[in-house]
C-alpha cells in the first residue's frame, strides 16, 4: 500500500523528470539550431576526434571535397581532405595542425595558415582550427577553411604593380638625383637664400622619393621571393656607430639626444646592408615620432643572439594599432599624421620583419602611450659560414 | 498509399526517434518497452492489437513522466507523415 511519503516522492521524481525533459529539449533545439548555422555558412567546417577522424561536415565541406556527410563521418580526414601549404607548397596533413598549439603551427606554415587544395591549384583558403575538450578525456579539433581566393589574386595584382611601379620609377629618380647632385656641384655662380632652400628642397624630396622606390623594389624582391641575403663579418659595435654618426644632424636639428650603449661583441656572421637598412628603419621611425628626449639604443649580446633595441619617448603606440605595425602599409594612426612631415609608405617595418625573417632573427616591440616605444630585434650569433 | 499498419509504425518510429533526441536511446527504449502490446526494435516495429491505441499509449507513456511537453514533441513528430494518416486515424492525444 502506497503511504504519503510514498506519493510525494513520486510526485517529486515525476516534477524532477519534467523538468529534465523540458531541458532537454530546449537543448536539442539550440543544438539544432547550432548545427542550421553550421551547415548553412559558406565556409568549410569539419571536425575531427582524437584519432583524425571526421565526426562533423558541414555542407560547403560537401561541396568544396565532394563527397556527402555521410560517407566522410567515420573516415580518416587525411583520406579526405588533401592540402598544400601556401607558404612551403608542402602537403599540410591533420598530424601537422590539428591538437597543437597555434604558434607552433603558425611557426612552420605562417600567419595566417594560408593552404591551396591538393586537386585545385586555383582556390585558396585561410585554415583555422580549435581544439576543443569535450570530457577531460576526449578531444575534437574543428577546422575552418574561409575562401580567400579573391584576397590572394587581389594581392598578388598589388605586388605585380608595385614591382612594376618600382622598377619604372627606378631610372627616373636616379636621373634626376644625378643631375640634381652636377647642378650642385658644377654651378659657377653664387646662389640666392631662397635659390638654395629651393634646391635643398628639392634635393630631399628626391631622398625621400628614392627611399620609397626602393622600399618598393625591396618589396617586390621579397614577394617575388628574390631577397638575396649575403653575409660576411660585420662588426656590429661599428655600425651602429657608422648609422648613428649619419644621424647627428637631423638629432642636432630636432633637439633630441641619440645615445648609444656599446657592449663588447665579437664580429657576427651576417648580412651588413640587411641589418643597415632594418637599423635605418627604425631610427628613423623613433627620431620622426619623438619630438622631445632622446633615442636610445642598446645592444645585448645573448648566448645564441644578438639583441638590438631602439627605444624612444615618442608617444607610443595606441594598443588596437599593434596587429597592423608589421603588416604591408601598416603603419598606425600617428604615422598617417605624421606623413605630411616625412616620407612614410608604412613599409618600414613590414620590409624589417620580413629581412630579419631571412637572416633567421626574431622582431618585436613594447610601447606605453605617452612614455614611448622599444623596438628590437635579434639576429644568430653566427661566426663562421 | 501505404498501408494503414505501416503509416501507424512509422509514426511509432517518428515519435521514438525524436524522443531519442531528448532523453536518449536507452531512456528511449525502456518507455517504449513499458508500451502493452508494442515492441521496437531498431527500425522495426511490432504491434499486436489496434494501431491507434498502441499509438495513444506509447504518447501517454511518454506524458506520464515527462508531462505535456512530451506530447507536444510527439505531435511534431508524426507532422512529418503529414496527410497519411486521417484525422479519424490519430489519437485524440496527438490531436
Amino acid at each position: 500500500m502506497e503511504t504519503n511519503t510514498d506519493i510525494k516522492s513520486s510526485e517529486l521524481l515525476k516534477q524532477i523528470a519534467e523538468e529534465l525533459y523540458i531541458n532537454n529539449l530546449e537543448l536539442n533545439k539550440q543544438r539544432k539550431r547550432i548545427q542550421e548555422v553550421l551547415f548553412q555558412v559558406a565556409e568549410i567546417i569539419f571536425s575531427i576526434d582524437q584519432k583524425f577522424k571526421i565526426v562533423v561536415f558541414n555542407s560547403s565541406a560537401e561541396i568544396a571535397f565532394n563527397i556527402s556527410k555521410e560517407n566522410a563521418i567515420g573516415r580518416h580526414v587525411d583520406e579526405i581532405i588533401n592540402l598544400i601549404s601556401h607558404k612551403n607548397t608542402q602537403p599540410i596533413k591533420a598530424v601537422d595542425y590539428a591538437f597543437l598549439k597555434k604558434d607552433e603551427v603558425k611557426k612552420n606554415f605562417g600567419d595566417p595558415i594560408i593552404v591551396k587544395k591538393e586537386s585545385d591549384e586555383e582556390a585558396y583558403y585561410k585554415l583555422n582550427f580549435n581544439n576543443i575538450l569535450i570530457n577531460p578525456e576526449t578531444k575534437e579539433c574543428v577546422i575552418s577553411l574561409s575562401d580567400i581566393t579573391d584576397e590572394i589574386e587581389l594581392d598578388r595584382k598589388k605586388d605585380e604593380f608595385i614591382s612594376i611601379a618600382s622598377h619604372e620609377l627606378k631610372t627616373p629618380v636616379t636621373i634626376i638625383k644625378t643631375n640634381l647632385w652636377m647642378f650642385e656641384h658644377t654651378l659657377n655662380m653664387e646662389l640666392t637664400k631662397s635659390q638654395k632652400r629651393l634646391l635643398w628642397e628639392t634635393d630631399e624630396g628626391i631622398k625621400r622619393l628614392s627611399k620609397i622606390v626602393s622600399n618598393l623594389l625591396d618589396i617586390s624582391r621579397i614577394e617575388q621571393g628574390r631577397l638575396v641575403i649575403e653575409k660576411k663579418k660585420v662588426n656590429i659595435n661599428q655600425l651602429i656607430e657608422e648609422i648613428t654618426t649619419s644621424y647627428k644632424e637631423i638629432v642636432k636639428k630636432k633637439k633630441l639626444k641619440l645615445i648609444y650603449e656599446k657592449v663588447n661583441l665579437k664580429e657576427v656572421f651576417t648580412d651588413r646592408d640587411k641589418i643597415v637598412e632594418i637599423l635605418d628603419n627604425l631610427i628613423s621611425n623613433s627620431i620622426k615620432y619623438t619630438k622631445r628626449g632622446h633615442i636610445r639604443i642598446k645592444l645585448f649580446s645573448g648566448r645564441k643572439e644578438v639583441k638590438i633595441a631602439v627605444s624612444d619617448t615618442g608617444p607610443g603606440i595606441a594598443k588596437k594599432d599593434y596587429p597592423r605595425l608589421f603588416q604591408k602599409f601598416g603603419r598606425g594612426n600617428a604615422g598617417l599624421k605624421q606623413q605630411v612631415l616625412g616620407a612614410s609608405t608604412g613599409l618600414g617595418l613590414y620590409i624589417s620583419k620580413r629581412m630579419i625573417e631571412e637572416l633567421g632573427g626574431k622582431i618585436g616591440f613594447a610601447s606605453e602611450i605617452g612614455k614611448g616605444s622599444t623596438f628590437w630585434f635579434t639576429i644568430p650569433k653566427l661566426y663562421t659560414n | 498509399m501505404t498501408k494503414l499498419i505501416d503509416r501507424y509504425e512509422q509514426a511509432i518510429l517518428l515519435i521514438t526517434h525524436e524522443q531519442e533526441k531528448i532523453v536518449g536511446k536507452d531512456v528511449a527504449m525502456r518507455m517504449t518497452s513499458l508500451v502493452h502490446n508494442l515492441s521496437v526494435k531498431g527500425d522495426k516495429v511490432q504491434i499486436v492489437g489496434d494501431p491507434k491505441v498502441v499509438l495513444n499509449d506509447l504518447v501517454n507513456q511518454y506524458a506520464s513522466l515527462f508531462g505535456k511537453a512530451s506530447v507536444e514533441v510527439s505531435k511534431q513528430a508524426i507532422e512529418k507523415l503529414g496527410q497519411n494518416l486521417k484525422t479519424d486515424e490519430i489519437p485524440e492525444n496527438l490531436k
